[in-house]
Parts: structure tokens; C-alpha cells; sequence
């Protein structure tokens, strides 16, 4: 499969430059950026992700609702599987929309691939619901075995903390996947895609290829309050933990600039090289934070709830590894062997069970295969 | 890991300035390609399509006169014989296909029910009607449902074409096969006025025969197969829950994973350049591709993974009802290597052949 892809991408660019230069060899396009991401036609911006807002907006719901002990099983499946006009959520305008979690979480990965993926959150809302918010309604302290509160931390009797869970998993899942699988990849912005058709009443007069792209930024940029500079503030998903890596993020930042304006300009190579540098430089911030949290979970005080936090967070991360892209388009760790992981995790009680040494041991198979 | 990097460099070394890459002209002779498919693989397809059609008039002609179980199954026989002929037309939404929804008034399904009962006591309808109401109520489905779905039991289904009000149901009956006749003449005529013109479009733009053909290809290889004979029924769009209704040939049960490989079939002749009739190879993509590329590498995986598909096909239960009852995986793992097909087909071919994606994705974004 790895070997597939490899010539797959290699014949395909191969093709892209006999096809798009026949003997006409002239200088490389370049491109020049605007100084921030701002692109407009006729005086009115082209730049519209509101579907990935909304979508943000419905996993932080998602996840403070999994720290509350008033939630039900229902209610946590209504957020993640919503229907445009159900009660859902508190967020304005959240439900009449018709964007989802569920129909965006591991979108591009094998059916029986997503369909094992929805079951883990599936069955997370499922223990919350029934086992941790009894729980903690009733104070119950956490113990081996036992759902409760580890001093400000809820846990499943495993030690699990699902909102962690949740959200770590959906930066992987949904906010990774649908950039690296999904809007940046030949799909959707290679060069079959439709880069001069307007409409000023489809996507904000963007053409289909232009709008792709702007997609793919919403995902990490949806929620931030001002998209003019790399800084990321309010986001709780990519964004947060991107923001936190001041090279990465300047570097994303520009990528997806300088390709934005590729598009607009029609120079493929240029838009596919910063397509390549987003994918590898977000799938590296997820590779790292995958690797410290376990090291953070393996000097933390043995079972402290820093302890459960840090790990819970790991987890997270470590299940979003499978949706990583690197040089040579192949994720860090496939299914497999993030499911391998997870179930060494999960093993006897969980959490409670792990030493130190296992998780390093872990953190340190990430390293070799990152090199990061 | 070396690979990507070697393939950056030859980026650098012959990169060019192009404004849109996607408007070239080769000097490829599209026409014959196009001569090919038109000549030897859409027209005859449609034909043989229209025979089964008239041979299942012939049996409604026969089942009018005397409603017995031997008219019967012949008539049953018929529409089977036409459903699976129908598979290798459906692609060509091309032209008067096009403009009168054809597809979409021969193979809506599920087919409504309640709409087709309604039609039947009322004697009030219009199968015209370029709704989905109407579409839903009439062509292949809605035969599987007149034959197979009155009851479960056989005889009790051919009592209500004998019985009291043997006459609604023979009409309805009636009118949905001299619908789907009437259509496909018109098609047909279409194709037999209109084939030198089609054939006679080199150029590559949104509107030239190979663009629109191509685009057609993939829209039917991604929704008419990939999406409607699998993934719908497995559940793709909808937490996989199997969707039992909306498997193919619903009401006549074994029936639906001989449509999906005929289907599939299809697409593969289609792509391969091999006549309807005879299986000679002509002109095909294999060849322009060939001589874009200047190897066969695409091709190769397009139909390895085409017969990735098939096996995966091949391992299903005949009938996917009970499939999805058993066991949903395997359903999931066909519609997999479809998935792989199309993704092949929408990014590596399009790219390599220089056309432009023509439909957008309803995904939801």
C-alpha cells in the first residue's frame, strides 16, 4: 500500500509538468502573497468557511458536554450526529445548521475503518453517559475500576477523561483528515477541478477550486477572531495546539497563503508545494503532541490526575496519528498500529494500569518513526 | 522516501509558467477514440437495451391476453433480461439522456410504493412529470415491484392481475413499460442523428463530447454504482445502518449483486474500449492515455483496481439483503474498492487527460 501511493504521487507529478509545459520550458511561477489571508474579486472578499466554524463550534459543545454530569447518552450522540433543526446545542445558529461531526470524522478513511472510528466514540458517549456523570453527580472519588473524580479530573473506571478523548481525537479525525485527505488533496484542488467558474451567489463568488482551499484553512482557522495574523486565540481543536509551535504556525500560516494565491494565480506547482507543506507541518504537530503527552503522563506523579489528564490527551492524539500525511503521502502509523496502541492502552484497567515504562517506550516508537 | 523528493527536483528543473494548465490541446485524435465508444460501445448498448424492452412488451402483450403463472415468469424473465441490460446504458446521460432525465425515470429506487398503489386505484398520473414523485413511481423499480412486490407469495401476486381489478393493475403496468419503451427510443434516435457530431468534437473544453463523456463516466462510476448500488445500502452516509430498502431489484431479491457486476462491467468495457457486442478492443483511454503519459501505468491501475472491485463484488452474497443482514463488513469493503476506482478516475485521470471535474460534490461542506 505504501509503496502504491509513493508511485502513485510520483507518476502523477510527472505528469502534471509533461502536461502542463510540452516543450515550452519557461521560468517558474512564482507567486506573491498578500500580506495577510485576504483575497478578494471586485472589491468583495471571496474567503467563506462558515461550515467549518459551525463545525468547530459543535465539537467544543461536544466537549464541554462531556464534563457535565447533567448529560445524556442521547444528547452527546444529537451534538455529534446532528440533523439540521434539532435541538443540540446552545450556539447560535448551530441547529438549523446542516453541518455535522459525525459525517466529517474519519470521512476519508476505508468505510469499515470509519465505521470501527465512530464505534470508539460511540461507545465513550455511551460509558459517560451511563457510568462517569452518575459518578460524578454523586462525588464519587475514581479508583481502579471505579468512575469518579480524580481531584478536578472525571474518569471512567478505566481512568479515561472522554472529553479529552473527544476532542483530541476529533483534531486527527476531523480536522486533520478533512485537510490533508480531503480539501488539499488532488480531489479537490488538483488540476480537474473547476478554477474559473464565479458565481456571486455560490461560495461567495469563489471558483470551486479557490473556495477547496479555504475550506481546508477554516478547519484550523475557523473559530480564531482574527485570521490577519498566524496567532491562533480562541480555538480548541487544530488550531489551539498549532499555535502553540511559533515556527509551524508561521510556516502554515504562509503555505496557505502563498498556495491560496496560487490558486488565484493558476500556478499548480506552487499551490501543490504549500498544499504538501500544510499536510507535513500539521501532521507534525499532532505527531508531537502525540509523543508528549506520553512522556508528560510518564513523569507525572503515578496516577495523580495530572497523570490521567495528560494521558487522556495523549490518546487522543495517538488516534489521530492515522490521519497524519507525510513526505511521502502515507500517514505516521496506519489504522493498525494506532489501533494496536490504543489497545495496548486500554488494556486490564486502563490507565490505572500503565508504569512509566510502557508509556516511554511508546513515545519513544513515535519518535523513531517521526524523527522529530 | 526517496521518490517524492527526486520528483520535487524534476518540479524545479522543468516547471513552467502556464496560466491555466488545464485548457491544453494535445494533438491526440480524439475522434477516433470517441468513434469508437460512440460506434461500438454506447450505441449498440442501447439497442440491445431497447430489444429487451420490446421482447418484455412482447410479454406483456402475452400476460394482457392470459394471466397464468407461464406468462408469468416469462414476463419476469423479461424485465430481469432488461435490468441487466439496462446497466450498461445508464452511464450515457448525454443529450436528449440529459434533457429528459432518463436515467432518473428508468432507475429511481427505492421506488415508492405508496405512490405506485395511489397510481394504480387512482388510473391518475403522469409519468412525465420530471419530479422525483414521479421518477419514484415508475421505470425498472417500479416493474421489480408490480412483479415481485404486490405479495410475497407468487400466486397471490399474479391474483391481483387476475382477479377483480386485474385491469388497473394490467395498466399501470402497461403504461410503465410503454414509458420506459418511448423513452428509449427517443435516446436512441438521439444517438442515430446525432453520433457524427458527437464523434466530431476534437477540442477540449467544458462542452466537448470527450469532456462531457468522461465527466459522465465518473459521475455514473462514483453515484450510479459506487454510491446507489452500495453505499447507500450499506450505510456510508448513514452510520452504517444498513438501508435494506435500498438495495437494487429490491423486491426480486437475488438479484442485485448480478446488477452491481454488470454494472461494473460496464464501466470497464467503457473504459477498455471493448465493442458491446463482439468484445474486440478498440480505441480507448488506454491508448490516449498511453499517449500522454507515454506508459500504461494508469491504465494499469485503473483496471487492476476495477478488478480489486470485482473480487470484492464477487465475495457478496447474490443477494444483498441478506448480506447487509449477515454481515454489513464485506459490503463496506466492496464499496472500498470502488472508493479507491473513483478517486483513481476523478484525480489521476482527469488530470492526465487535462479535463475538468464538471459536477460538484453534494458532501456537505
Amino acid at each position: 500500500m505504501k509503496k502504491f501511493n509513493i508511485f502513485n504521487i510520483a507518476s502523477l507529478s510527472a505528469v502534471i509538468v509533461m502536461s502542463s509545459c510540452g516543450t515550452d520550458v519557461t521560468e517558474p511561477c512564482t507567486v506573491n502573497a498578500p500580506a495577510d489571508y485576504s483575497f478578494s474579486v471586485d472589491g468583495s472578499s471571496t474567503v467563506a468557511y462558515s461550515g467549518q466554524t459551525a463545525r468547530l463550534q459543535m465539537a467544543n459543545e461536544l466537549g464541554s458536554a462531556l464534563s457535565d454530569p447533567a448529560t445524556t447518552e442521547a444528547a452527546l450522540n444529537g451534538m455529534f450526529n446532528h440533523q439540521a433543526g434539532g435541538m443540540d446545542f446552545a450556539g447560535s445558529g448551530l441547529n438549523a445548521s446542516s453541518k455535522q461531526i459525525r459525517n466529517k470524522t474519519a470521512n476519508y478513511s476505508t468505510a469499515s475503518n470509519q465505521a470501527h472510528i465512530h464505534e470508539h466514540f460511540e461507545e465513550w458517549f455511551e460509558d459517560y453517559a451511563t457510568n462517569v456523570a452518575p459518578a460524578i453527580a454523586a462525588s464519587t472519588p475514581a479508583a481502579s475500576g471505579t468512575a469518579g473524580m480524580a481531584g478536578n479530573r472525571e474518569l471512567s473506571a478505566k481512568g479515561f477523561e472522554y472529553d479529552q478523548f473527544v476532542a483530541k481525537s476529533l483534531i486527527g479525525a476531523m480536522c486533520l483528515d478533512q485537510i490533508v485527505n480531503g480539501y488539499l488533496s488532488a480531489t479537490k484542488i488538483g488540476d480537474a477541478v473547476d478554477n474559473v467558474t464565479r458565481d456571486p451567489n455560490e461560495d461567495q463568488n469563489a471558483t470551486a477550486m479557490e473556495h477547496h482551499w479555504d475550506e481546508g484553512f477554516g478547519y484550523v482557522y475557523g473559530v480564531d477572531s482574527d485570521i490577519s495574523t498566524p496567532e491562533i486565540d480562541t480555538d480548541g481543536l487544530l488550531g489551539k495546539y498549532l499555535n502553540k509551535y511559533e515556527d509551524h504556525r508561521a510556516t502554515v500560516y504562509n503555505a496557505f497563503k502563498i498556495g491560496r494565491q496560487a490558486i488565484v494565480d493558476n500556478c499548480s506547482e506552487v499551490r501543490d508545494e504549500q498544499a504538501q507543506i500544510i499536510k507535513e507541518t500539521l501532521s507534525k504537530v499532532v505527531a508531537l503532541r502525540a509523543e508528549s503527552y506520553l512522556r508528560e503522563a510518564a513523569a507525572a506523579d503515578a496516577l495523580s490526575p495530572d497523570y490521567f489528564h495528560a494521558l487522556s490527551e495523549g490518546y487522543g492524539f495517538i488516534l489521530s496519528l492515522q490521519f497524519t500525511h507525510t513526505a511521502d503521502g502515507t500517514p505516521y502509523f496506519d489504522h493498525e498500529a494506532v489501533d494496536a496502541m490504543i489497545v495496548s492502552l486500554e488494556a486490564g484497567n486502563g490507565f490505572w494500569d500503565r508504569t512509566p515504562a510502557e508509556l516511554i517506550t511508546m513515545a519513544d516508537n513515535i519518535n523513531t518513526v517521526t524523527g522529530l | 522516501m526517496k521518490i517524492p523528493y527526486l520528483f520535487i527536483f524534476t518540479i524545479l528543473l522543468f516547471s513552467c509558467n502556464g496560466p491555466n494548465p488545464i485548457v491544453d490541446q494535445d494533438n491526440y485524435d480524439r475522434t477516433v477514440l470517441l468513434e469508437n465508444i460512440t460506434k461500438n460501445i454506447i450505441t449498440p448498448s442501447i439497442e440491445s437495451f431497447q430489444i429487451a424492452l420490446l421482447d418484455l412488451n412482447n410479454a406483456a402483450d402475452s400476460f394482457n391476453s392470459i394471466q397464468n403463472q407461464i406468462n408469468f415468469s416469462k414476463l419476469k424473465k423479461s424485465w430481469e433480461q432488461a435490468y441487466i441490460k439496462w446497466q450498461h446504458v445508464e452511464m450515457y446521460e448525454i443529450g436528449k439522456a440529459e434533457e429528459m432525465d432518463f436515467a432518473k425515470s428508468m432507475n429511481t429506487y427505492p421506488t415508492n410504493t405508496t405512490i405506485i398503489n395511489n397510481n394504480i386505484n387512482s388510473a391518475q398520473y403522469n409519468l412525465s412529470d420530471a419530479t422525483w414523485p414521479s421518477w419514484s413511481a415508475q421505470g425498472l423499480p417500479a416493474l421489480d415491484y408490480m412483479l415481485y412486490g404486490l405479495d410475497n407469495d407468487s400466486n397471490i401476486v399474479l391474483g391481483y392481475y387476475s382477479g377483480n381489478e386485474g385491469s388497473k393493475y394490467l395498466s399501470y403496468l402497461n403504461a410503465l413499460i410503454a414509458k420506459m419503451i418511448l423513452n428509449t427510443n427517443e435516446v436512441q434516435n438521439y444517438w442515430a442523428s446525432n453520433s457524427d457530431a458527437f464523434i466530431n468534437s476534437p477540442g477540449n473544453t467544458a462542452n466537448s463530447s470527450l469532456n462531457l463523456l468522461t465527466n459522465d463516466f465518473i459521475y455514473y462510476f462514483e453515484k450510479g454504482l459506487r454510491a446507489n448500488k452500495i453505499g447507500i445500502p450499506c450505510g456510508r452516509w448513514d452510520n452504517y445502518q444498513p438501508y435494506e430498502k435500498g438495495v437494487e431489484a429490491y423486491y426480486r431479491k437475488n438479484l442485485s449483486k448480478r446488477l452491481s457486476l454488470e454494472s461494473l462491467n460496464a464501466c470497464k468495457k467503457f473504459f477498455s474500449g471493448v465493442h458491446h457486442v463482439n468484445n474486440q478492443s478498440g480505441e480507448s483511454y488506454i491508448d490516449y492515455l498511453l499517449y500522454k503519459s507515454g506508459n500504461n501505468n494508469l491504465s494499469e491501475n485503473i483496471i487492476n483496481q476495477m478488478n480489486e472491485s470485482e473480487l470484492a463484488l464477487e465475495n457478496l452474497n447474490d443477494d444483498f439483503i441478506q448480506q447487509l443482514s449477515s454481515d454489513n463488513l464485506p459490503m463496506m469493503e466492496a464499496y472500498d474498492e470502488l472508493q479507491r476506482v473513483v478517486v483513481l478516475l476523478k484525480t489521476d485521470l482527469l488530470i492526465n487527460l487535462s479535463i475538468t471535474v464538471d459536477y460538484v460534490d453534494a458532501d456537505g461542506d
